[in-house]
């Protein structure tokens, strides 16, 4: 890995570009750019970093609100210089170059940073024409072979633009993790409702055209405690439906339908919309093309722990009519697929870390709030519940091939939850893994307290906003359930953040400890 | 209200006519008008010198004129009503920092409950401090 100097990155280019033409135009810069004013106004972000290399994003947005989706930018395309530095000054400069941001992205960049040092922190920047990008800090997976002695992750979903304030983000940022995991729902696509909430779309109706998809993530990185969340550290990003549409279930354009019985998203929604996602997130899935996306993937943290990171949108059966328990339970049922599901249990097969965490969007534990195992309307039909048999194979079979320590990290409901895990949630039994579930950034949620008499084996359940922090070491999995005080104030200095439950899992003994 | 020098503005004419404005003067450098705008019954300006809203009501039409928007904090829409009828115009001074953005659409609202009409507000467009 060779080392290039700050002045090389200002001035290396000139080369390239043919040396200078227009006064005003930067001399890398091509001569058919038309001027633009700073386009960093979404901020910088990084994401799925592996030992070696890590993804760079930034969308290039001088106007980021406009109503056709693409920030006010022309439609040419434009050169962007990126560099990646060991030191917040730039200083010392370990890797760099030039990528295109072209119109049909909506101008969005995915550089993916190679030959750096493994778990290793960086500094990384944008420049596009005269101007800067804030700096962002990222950093490499360890090595595939080693043990780190610790690993500082957080997780979180559910981040309603209109309904709350992202100072839970601001309180992310500070802690500096080495991984935030983004657990869903990171805008919602329904209509406005801002006469009642703390701010408001510009897009009011709901959204189902790229252009409006574009200028809704575009509006929701115009939160500076987003923005600070992504450029503080790496994500690994899956979507869960609001990204599409309310409890969108399968990969058929006949059978996909947001509720049961109701028509089928057309597929050009869904192409737009996992377009739109792909484009603002910081993620190294190819670019969709189709109205499918290649979402599940697997993240490896040394032999420290294995991050399978699900998707239960695509592939799934339509969603049960409701109360209906020879559906739930039928047998033929998939929340994942087939081939996801035989790619997690050929991975967990393979026991190569100590910890595997199954990041994903819905509930996994048994959540029947009536307790009794001959009535289903108690169950949520969109959550595993719904598809008791997808998670019966996967638990069974991550018994079956005896993993040490199998986690499940959980977003979606809005409330904080931790839970045990049971092949039968209504005899219990032994446990044989653990649920951490996070509650919303914003997303408005329930306080009504269900009867926890009726799930033993759920353990908490809260009604903050907020995030969970975890530290994983070789021995202990600590996890903390941080609230914040309010997501209704704007106020930044009169909000504040608290753990309000903390739980610890032990190497090889499933199941929650108080601590 | 931070103020700043403007440098000199030549503004071209559709028939070349040519008109030089000078340093501090009211100058609009965005616009936009109510639905439809072929009556254009509500419309703002910008004026990025001093970052300036100016909401006109240009129609009696019962309905007052509001603006709506957005700032670069992620905050917004915020409101700026003329409710004093047709034939006048309200000031929303804003402080923003040189080069921040502002998006923002002109409608047409019942001041009384401060509701916007359905099916009146502007596209929108971005402008600059």
């Amino acid at each position: 890995m060779g080392t290039v100097s700050r002045r090389t990155f200002l001035l290396g280019g000139a080369a390239a570009a043919g040396g200078a033409v227009v006064l005003g135009v930067p001399r890398w810069a091509s001569a058919a750019e038309p001027t633009i004013r700073y386009p960093f106004t979404l901020g910088v972000a990084s994401g799925d970093p592996l030992p070696d290399s890590v993804v760079l994003w930034t969308r290039l947005a001088p106007a980021p609100l406009n109503g056709d989706g693409l920030g006010g930018m022309p439609a040419s395309n434009f050169a962007v210089a990126w560099e990646v530095a060991s030191d917040p000054a730039f200083g010392s400069v370990v890797a760099s170059g030039t990528s295109t941001a072209v119109p049909a992205n909506a101008h969005s960049v995915h550089v993916v940073a190679g030959g750096l040092q493994p778990g290793a922190w960086y500094y990384y920047r944008f420049k596009a024409q005269t101007h800067i990008s804030p700096v962002g800090r990222t950093r490499t997976a360890p090595a595939s072979t080693t043990q780190p002695s610790s690993m500082l992750f957080a997780f979180a979903s559910c981040q309603h633009w209109e309904q709350g304030w992202y100072h839970a983000h601001r309180f992310l940022a500070n802690d500096q993790p080495d991984l935030v995991l983004w657990l869903g729902d990171y805008i919602y696509e329904g209509t406005s409702s801002q006469a009642t909430d703390v701010r408001g779309y510009t897009v009011t109706d709901e959204v189902d055209t790229l252009a409006q998809y574009r200028q809704r993530y575009a509006q929701h990185r115009t939160d500076p405690n987003l923005r600070a969340a992504h450029a503080a550290a790496p994500w690994a990003a899956v979507f869960d439906d609001h990204e599409v549409k309310n409890n969108w279930a399968g990969n058929d354009p006949t059978t996909t339908s947001p509720e049961p019985g109701a028509p089928p998203i057309p597929s050009t929604r869904k192409a737009a919309a996992f377009k739109a996602w792909w484009e603002n997130m910081p993620t190294r899935i190819p670019q969709p093309t189709t109205s499918s996306i290649a979402a599940y993937r697997r993240l490896q943290w040394g032999t420290l722990a294995s991050l399978h990171l699900l998707d239960t949108r695509q592939y799934r059966d339509d969603q049960a009519p409701d109360g209906s328990c020879p559906v739930m339970r039928s047998s033929t049922r998939t929340i994942t697929g087939a081939t996801q599901e035989q790619w997690l249990l050929d991975a967990l097969a393979t026991r190569s870390a100590t910890w595997d965490l199954l990041g994903q969007q819905v509930f996994f534990a048994g959540r029947d709030t009536g307790g009794d195992a001959a009535d289903c309307n108690d169950m949520s039909t969109d959550a595993w519940d719904g598809y008791t048999a997808s998670r019966q194979r996967i638990t069974q079979g991550w018994v079956n091939r005896q993993v040490r320590n199998p986690v499940v990290l959980t977003g979606d409901v809005h409330r904080h939850w931790a839970a045990n895990l049971h092949l039968d949630y209504y005899t219990g039994g032994q446990i044989v893994g653990t649920e951490l579930v996070t509650s919303s950034i914003s997303s408005l949620g329930s306080d009504t307290a269900p009867d926890l008499s009726r799930m033993p084996h759920i353990r908490y359940i809260g009604n903050q906003r907020g995030y969970v922090r975890c530290r994983l070491t070789p021995s202990q999995l600590t996890s903390e359930w941080v609230g914040i005080s309010s997501a209704f104030q704007q106020n930044p200095s009169l909000v504040t953040s608290s753990v309000v439950r903390r739980y610890a899992v032990l190497d090889g003994q499933p199941g929650l400890v108080s601590i | 209200m931070r103020r700043r020098l403007r440098n000199t503005v030549v503004v071209l004419g559709a028939v070349g006519a040519l008109a030089v404005l000078v340093p501090g003067e009211a100058v609009a450098d965005s616009s936009q008008c109510s639905v439809p705008s072929s009556t254009c019954a509500a419309r703002v300006t910008f004026q990025s010198y001093g970052e300036v809203f100016r909401v006109y009501d240009q129609v009696g039409d019962g309905h007052s004129a509001v603006l709506l928007y957005w700032l670069s904090d992620g905050s917004g829409p915020y409101y700026g009503w003329n409710p004093n009828g047709n034939g006048t115009q309200v000031t929303v001074d804003l402080d923003l920092a040189e080069g921040d953005w502002v998006f923002y659409r002109a409608c047409l609202g019942e001041y009384g409950d401060r509701s916007l009409v359905a099916g009146t507000c502007s596209a929108g467009v971005t402008d600059y401090a």
